[in-house]
């Protein structure tokens, strides 16, 4: 019923974008709202040697803005979302996860591609992300990374009112922060009560041979209208870190966005 | 159009592949939950020197005793002879589904509660208790007819440890006081750093810290050196007399590395619990079972450690349940003669 429901709302979105007459990128701005619903894996050995997976729903904003006439786009995102990670040993173990990023990005739209239909920008982006284990109060784990990253979107023009685009971010120099050797202990306890800005950025510089993380977002997106879009998109987030406490992350993330164009 | 199918099929690929990316998931069996108890010990625990434990050895002795037929009781079983070698209170396992618990050498501490009952104090020996209400165990008193306060600290744990300094305040016009903090369940080491300076004569050195920080038993992160010192307007250094039993624990322990180090403050009653260190974050099993450790090491300034030992008191005394029953506090009772054999206060 719910694939049937989906299917009438993207035609009806369809048949309404085909009859606007504007081009899906008339407007320099664009401020997106977007929900989502996540889905977890993880392994964290600070935390735990058990894997975990669980649902969320995620809450997203976004902003674009296009500059020199499409040449190069600016791009702010901020993502925060809220998990319930279960593991096959026991209910009892289940926990929460919360989790969120920042990032800002800058990109150039390259002269590779020729065909006017497509489009492919690259660019830097600084990220700031965190993540947030806990259970009961007697268990807990972090990650966090801040740092450039590598950004790519290629975009392809289906017709004037739909675009499928697809984005890939690799970290490339970040400072990643995980717990010490036994976990969060009395040391990390101390420098979160002195400052919860130091206790985030306490960890070690790095780059692909100590964490890896990738994310590549596909999406669909249709002109409603000449202010707003509709987005579809499937984001896939993977983490990985390579020294004692290992950590491994996979999300997929399935999201529809309502886009505001000014 | 490729585009889409390819985007399609890729998410489809990637959404099924979970334990491609995480790895296989730990087996609940037996000998993969022993072995992984035993390894996390192994590689976390911080008291292996400390407490001289052949963790090795005792893998040799109970390794062998489980197998795939292991029942969940049997193994339990296990655990738990394997753990009381440690005798670390700060050490425990749990299995969630059934509430059972076990805490390492933890029957001498437990029973120790026998020996104490804060009503009989209350009623028999003081002329009033007044209740800290923002702090989670501290009350204080006068003891009848004497010349002798009475404060009792039952955790070091609370909104404010600079209440202290009041309660100082109110009793610095008598001669003495009896500090208590016999089923002292323990609580934060800065608390007891704060308590312990309203009883301070000078500052000085009192213990250090190091946390296990790798694979080796020996591997220990840099020194934390702890110092103690006056803190509040006044301090209390006329005679005091702090009392212990085998539930004096943990940052009741701290405390005591503090106010043994005043030349005013005399220890009597039992041997206090000796766990010293911090506890793990919680640790889990795939049976569902979760357990903690000790990961870090107390050193005194001579580089000995007290845990596994205690605080050794001054005076030793001890009552049993038929003490209490028979509504004495032979230990108080002892404070209070001394004080008068020793400074002649009454």
């Amino acid at each position: 019923m719910k694939k049937i429901i989906l299917y009438i709302l993207i035609s009806a979105a369809i048949q309404f974008a085909n009859a606007q007459s504007d081009s899906i990128q008339n407007k320099k701005n664009k401020i997106g709202f977007e929900l989502a619903y996540n889905q977890t894996y993880l392994k964290d050995i600070a935390f735990s040697p058990l894997n975990y997976s669980g649902g969320g729903s995620l809450i997203s904003f976004n902003y674009r803005r296009n500059l020199n006439e499409n040449k190069s786009l600016l791009t702010a995102d901020f993502n925060l979302f809220a998990t319930g990670l279960n593991t096959s040993a026991s209910e009892l173990l289940s926990y929460n996860q919360l989790w969120g990023n920042i990032e800002i990005g800058y990109l150039r739209k390259t002269k590779i591609i020729l065909d006017p239909k497509k489009s492919l920008f690259l660019g830097l982006s600084y990220n700031s992300e965190i993540s947030y284990l806990n259970w009961q109060g007697q268990s807990q784990s972090y990650h966090a990374t801040h740092g450039v990253t590598v950004k790519g979107i290629f975009q392809y023009h289906i017709s004037s009112k739909q675009l499928v685009q697809t984005m890939l971010t690799v970290p490339v120099a970040q400072i990643i922060v995980r717990p010490p050797y036994n976990g969060f202990d009395k040391k990390s306890e101390e420098i979160f009560d002195e400052s919860i800005i130091r206790f985030v950025f306490n960890g070690k510089l790095g780059s692909l041979n100590k964490y890896l993380g990738i994310f590549w977002e596909t999406k669909y997106i249709i002109q409603l209208s000449k202010r707003w879009d509709l987005d579809f998109s499937y984001t896939l987030l993977y983490k990985r870190t390579f020294e004692d406490n290992k950590l491994i992350q996979l999300n997929n993330v399935f999201s529809a966005t309502i886009n505001y164009k000014f | 159009m490729k585009i889409l199918y390819l985007s399609i099929i890729s998410i489809l690929l990637l959404s099924s592949c979970e334990e491609m990316i995480l790895g296989e998931d730990e087996k609940n069996n037996p000998e993969n939950n022993f072995e992984i108890l035993w390894n996390d010990f192994d590689q976390h625990y911080g008291l292996f020197m400390v407490r001289q434990i052949n963790w090795d050895s005792l893998y040799s002795v109970y390794r062998p005793q489980v197998n795939s037929q292991t029942t969940d009781a049997e193994l339990w079983s296990i655990f738990t002879q394997l753990l009381e070698h440690l005798d670390d209170s700060h050490t425990g396992i749990e299995n969630l589904e059934t509430d059972e618990n076990y805490i390492s050498g933890f029957i001498l501490n437990e029973q120790s509660s026998l020996g104490f009952n804060e009503d009989l104090i209350t009623d028999k020996y003081l002329d009033y208790r007044t209740i800290v209400e923002t702090e989670t165990k501290l009350s204080y008193g006068k003891i009848k007819n004497k010349n002798i306060a009475y404060i009792y600290l039952g955790a070091e744990d609370g909104e404010s440890p600079e209440k202290i300094d009041d309660v100082i305040q109110n009793l610095k016009s008598l001669n003495a006081i009896i500090l208590d903090v016999r089923q002292n369940e323990g609580g934060y080491d800065t608390y007891a750093a704060r308590i312990a300076g309203a009883f301070a004569d000078s500052e000085k050195l009192i213990y250090s810290v190091q946390t296990r920080n790798g694979k080796n038993h020996s591997d220990f992160d840099e020194k934390k050196l702890f110092y103690t010192k006056k803190q509040g307007n006044e301090q209390f250094i006329k005679p005091v007399i702090v009392l212990t039993d085998r539930y004096t624990i943990s940052a009741g322990e701290v405390l005591l590395l503090h106010l043994k180090s005043f030349s005013h403050v005399t220890q009597i009653g039992d041997t206090t619990a000796g766990d010293f260190s911090d506890v793990s974050n919680m640790r889990f099993l795939p049976n569902g079972w979760v357990y903690h450790y000790s990961i870090m090491m107390y050193l005194l300034p001579d580089g000995k450690s007290l845990d596994g030992i205690g605080h050794i008191p001054d005076v030793y005394i001890k009552n049993n349940q038929t003490d209490i029953q028979s509504q004495n506090d032979k230990v108080l009772e002892k404070a209070i003669d001394y004080l008068f054999d020793t400074y002649g206060i009454d």
